[in-house]
């Protein structure tokens, strides 16, 4: 479940986080009985919200079988802009750049690659997560962990020290240079950062 | 989590270890503990080896406690989760980080290649090493027969 001062001070409660869990993960349908367990609520409390955000267009319902599923309508004039102020304050890279925030300098560069950041993921994709810095996967697990449920999808974890990532940018490792050739979402410092750490090797 | 759960379950059944039995496990987790520093050894290796040493250092506090671990879908989780029980607070956060290297691992050994990194494989063989240290201080207090 997302949380975000922002989108609280904006929505009623209940509304938030419905839109916050759905235009995180547009392409995610979601069944009531999930939804209300992700949110940790009962399903009768979402009825109303999900009725009057379908009847304005911002969410659909479809019937498959008995169930009804629940899932952002993509055709609204407002999704873009929805789904752009929902990933800015309570998106993967909000709640991952808090979730990291603890380690301070420990970490110099965290950025998601892959489907993720390129935003072609399915629904339960692993969020890659890239980490250079003098931390270790020991001292994220908690944090990540905590991440994890918060998102509802697992994290995948990639650390390295800046000397091993100059190292293996420069010396040519496959895994390394395809990452950087790719598309990635900065939770933690910047192209310029990264550009600087393989400066290093 | 107790271990009347993890029985009731089917994750753990009922075992009687020997000294015999520890032994051959350490010798186990030595040949591991001592593959998994290899220079020349891929990072993924390396990492996998070091969390085979976990493992077992696992299944011998939950040896020691009179139960196997179940061979079935499943059955590292319960190891780590057993072993937490079997050790206590002590291990809790071990048991946890071992957990989310189990995962790394799982990758390692059926999906890709290049999955640890230099960074983490040398992480998890401190850790791991610290872990069997701490089983085995764990048995010297709490069942002195099977001491190394």
């Amino acid at each position: 479940m997302r949380k975000s001062p922002i989108v609280d001070a904006l929505f009623p409660e209940i509304r938030g986080k419905i839109l916050a869990a759905t235009l995180t993960r547009p392409e995610k349908r979601w069944y009531l009985s999930e939804l209300s367990a992700f949110l940790h609520t009962q399903p009768s409390s979402l009825q109303r919200e999900i009725q009057s955000l379908s009847k304005a267009g911002i969410l659909e319902q479809a019937r498959d079988g008995r169930r009804v599923y629940i899932a952002p309508d993509t055709r609204s004039p407002v999704f873009l802009d929805l789904k752009g102020l929902f990933d800015k304050t309570a998106g993967l890279v909000p709640v991952l750049t808090q979730a990291l925030e603890p380690f301070g300098d420990r970490i110099r560069v965290a950025f998601l690659y892959g489907s993720v950041a390129r935003s072609q993921e399915g629904s339960e994709s692993d969020i890659d997560l890239l980490i250079v810095g003098k931390v270790g996967l020991a001292d994220l697990v908690p944090a990540l962990r905590s991440a994890e449920r918060t998102l509802g999808r697992p994290i995948a974890p990639s650390v390295f020290s800046a000397e091993e990532f100059a190292r293996k940018a420069c010396g040519g490792d496959h895994f390394v240079n395809t990452v950087l050739r790719g598309e990635n979402r900065f939770v933690k410092g910047s192209e310029n950062e990264l550009a600087a750490i393989v400066g290093e090797g | 989590m107790s271990w009347q759960r993890l029985s009731g379950r089917g994750d753990v059944k009922p075992h009687l270890t020997s000294k015999q039995e520890l032994d051959n496990i350490r010798a186990l987790i030595a040949r591991d503990l001592a593959d998994a520093a290899l220079t020349g050894l891929s990072a993924d290796r390396k990492f996998a080896t070091a969390y085979n040493a976990a493992l077992q250092s696992g299944k011998m506090a939950i040896a020691c406690s009179g139960y196997r671990v179940s061979a079935r879908a499943g059955h590292h989780a319960v190891t780590f989760e057993a072993a937490r029980l079997a050790i206590g607070s002590a291990a809790s956060s071990l048991a946890d980080y071992f957990d989310a290297c189990r995962l790394k691992r799982n990758v390692i050994d059926y999906n890709n290649s290049s999955v640890a990194t230099e960074t983490e494989a040398e992480e998890l063989l401190g850790k791991v090493v610290g872990f069997h240290e701490l089983v085995e201080g764990w048995i010297a207090t709490n069942y002195p027969a099977f001491t190394r």
